[in-house]
């Protein structure tokens, strides 16, 4: 237990947090950074431990100097003392302001508590900061389909990380589904790796993209990403189909099929356009969702972002609205990593001039200047690749939602049929889809479309908040919960 | 770290090999082995899903530990991992993976 007091306290390494942290202490600011993670990156740059390989060759990452440049004034700050860097470490509770400091308490545990030595070392369990930025980054959006509780079906974010991070092809023929410009790295990465993928299913269609090519052309490194897989796609001659989704996952205790078919333009299937593939890896990827239970446990406000995802509400200098409190990258809308960079630098700037620090403006103007191109695209982005509207018609009966407690799709129907449950909320009280180990972070934007389906309506921000809310941020052991010692009330 | 024989792990009592850097849920993946934990209601296979640490379908034991997420405890030289039985193997996969990570037998 350490009693020390930051300036600020960053949550998060990846392109947001190393971006705010690293600001942050740059202006003179004392900083405690915290992930969940064993090394700075995040998701954009998970790359092997280096403890366990060395420097590794980053072939596959873009803005690779973006993160060794970070990197390099992270561990300058830490030598100077100005940034207390915390991996490993779950940050599961934000105690409420203390009325007589204006000061929040981060209550801390272990990632794992097992492997290697220096990965499970003894952290602090609290620390104590004056303000708090939030850069929880987020998971890959999932809706679920007949079979995808089959082993071998993995996020199609889940393929990529084995890869980048553990250099582990997830099977040796794929199939990648679902929709946006993400599902491209995941099959050329599995590709290059020696995998053969029988296909890219994507939801929308191609034509979508015309009439946001301006947005688009307002980021040009994006077009030249987008041609470079092109080329990769074509070399390892992986065959894209558009207006396409995989109908179910065959198997016994594996995937060893999937059935794809076209639909149209509202995601309902066309009969008679079914096909066969044999595989034994899945990618399913609908985009990617926020983490938003740090953001709603300090009370932040939240809507519905064009994507349809649950997002935090900032203001154009990423304050919360609850004060002291900053949210970048994913969590105020998904929109890629140099888009989060901006933000966690933006906020930072914010949360030293709230302090009394001086800034300087124009860095202010020339950061929301980006923010405001990058958003443009990312907007782009998501209108091009919607979830299809009717793709709770693809559900059977017998089909998961919530992995963790095995509640089916029936069950909601049953739930919303003999017991009236009519909101996401509702739903989740009477048949308990979303109370498992995971906390809804898997199912929750799905049992939120489903909801509204079943009575008919567009999912609410109300459906989407009440699967985010989340007492704790992570399960945590009991004697984590015990050292509360009464102090505050859940 | 060079030696083979130190990059081993015991999975329910037999070896388990894997490359540095791997997190254990990879290193399992890499033998072949998709499934190491069932469901409590239907008692379906769950191994890798998210592959992030968020969806907590592959928990499994360590060292004691129980309830580690595989796909985040990197792999380490003499870790004792338990699945309570439930590994379930591709063994079409298995042969694969045996091939390549033994390359001079397949010289004949
Ligand atoms: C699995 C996955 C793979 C991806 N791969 C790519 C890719 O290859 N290319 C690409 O362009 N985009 C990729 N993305 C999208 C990418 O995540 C974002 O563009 C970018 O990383 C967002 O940056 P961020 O800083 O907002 O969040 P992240 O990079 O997600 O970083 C958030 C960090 O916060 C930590 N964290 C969250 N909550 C807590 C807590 N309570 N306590 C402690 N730490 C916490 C997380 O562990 C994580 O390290 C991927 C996303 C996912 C989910
Ligand atoms: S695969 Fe999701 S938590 Fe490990």
């Amino acid at each position: 237990m350490t009693d020390r007091v930051f300036d600020i306290g960053v949550i998060g390494a990846g392109p947001a947090g190393l971006a705010a942290a690293t600001a942050a202490a740059s202006v003179g600011l004392s900083v405690v950074l915290i992930d969940a993670g064993s090394q700075p990156g995040g998701q954009y740059w998970r790359h092997p431990d280096e403890q366990q390989v060395g420097e590794t060759d980053h072939a596959g990452h873009h803005d690779w100097t973006t993160f060794t440049t970070m990197r390099s004034a992270l561990h300058t700050a830490m030598e100077a003392g100005h940034i207390t860097y915390l991996p490993d470490t779950q940050l599961w509770l934000i105690d409420p302001v203390k009325e007589a400091t204006a000061r929040r308490t981060l209550r801390l545990t272990n990632s794992y508590t097992a492997g290697p030595e220096q990965h499970i070392a003894r952290r602090p369990t609290e620390v104590t900061v004056d303000q708090l930025i939030l850069c929880p980054g987020g998971y890959d959006r999932q809706l679920p389909v007949p079979g995808w509780d089959l082993p071998g079906v993995m996020a199609a974010g889940g393929v990529q990380a084995l890869l980048k991070g553990s250099r582990t092809v997830a099977g040796r023929r794929a199939i990648i589904a679902g929709t946006g410009p993400f599902l491209l790295p995941v099959a050329v990465g599995l590709a290059e790796a020696g995998a053969e993928v029988v296909s890219i299913c994507e939801a929308g269609a191609i034509r979508n993209w015309l009439p946001h090519v301006a947005a688009a052309a307002q980021v040009p490194s994006k077009g030249l990403e987008g041609a470079q897989y092109a080329a990769l796609m074509a070399k390892h001659r992986i065959p894209y189909r558009s207006r396409t989704i995989i109908r179910a996952i065959h198997g016994e205790t594996s995937v060893e099929a999937v059935t794809t078919c076209k639909v149209d333009s509202s995601g309902t299937p066309i009969a008679g356009t079914e096909r066969r593939y044999e595989v034994d890896v899945v990618g399913l990827g609908w985009g990617f969702t926020p983490s938003l239970e740090l953001p709603v446990m300090v009370g932040a406000q939240t809507r519905r972002d064009v994507d349809g995802s649950l997002v935090a509400v900032v203001d154009d200098q990423q304050r919360s609205g609850i004060p002291g409190v900053y949210i970048a990258g994913e969590a105020t809308g998904v929109g890629g990593a140099s888009m989060a960079v901006a933000e966690g630098k933006l906020a930072a700037l914010t949360a030293a001039a709230d302090s009394g620090r001086p800034i300087s403006p124009r860095d202010v103007s020339r950061l929301q200047h980006k923010i405001k191109r990058f958003r443009g695209f990312a907007v782009a982005m998501h209108t091009a690749h919607p979830v299809p509207e009717a793709w709770t018609g693809w559900l059977e009966p017998e089909t998961v939602v919530c992995r963790c407690e095995e509640v089916n799709y029936g069950d909601l129907c049953t739930a919303h049929e003999e017991l009236q449950a009519d909101d996401a909320r509702t739903l989740k009280l009477v048949a308990r889809p979303g109370m498992g180990w995971c906390q809804g972070r898997v199912c929750g934007y799905a049992i939120a479309g489903i909801a509204a389906s079943l009575c008919g309506r567009e999912p609410s921000e109300e459906d989407l908040r009440s699967q985010g809310k989340r007492t704790l941020a992570s399960p945590v052991a009991l004697s984590d919960l015990a050292a509360l010692n009464n102090e505050i009330h859940l | 770290m060079n030696n083979n024989d130190e990059r081993l792990m015991d999975c329910d009592g037999a070896p388990l090999p894997y490359e540095p850097g791997q997190s254990i849920g990879a290193a399992l993946m890499n033998a072949g082995i998709t499934s190491w934990r069932t469901t409590r209601k239907d008692g379906k296979p769950r191994g890798l899903f998210c592959g992030i640490g968020v969806c907590y379908d592959c928990l499994l034991t360590v060292d004691g530990q129980v309830n580690q997420r595989a796909c985040v405890v990197p792999a380490t030289s003499g870790a004792k991992i338990e699945t309570g039985g439930r590994v379930l193997k591709d063994t079409a996969i298995q042969k694969e993976t045996d091939k390549a990570a033994r390359p001079e037998e397949s010289h004949d």
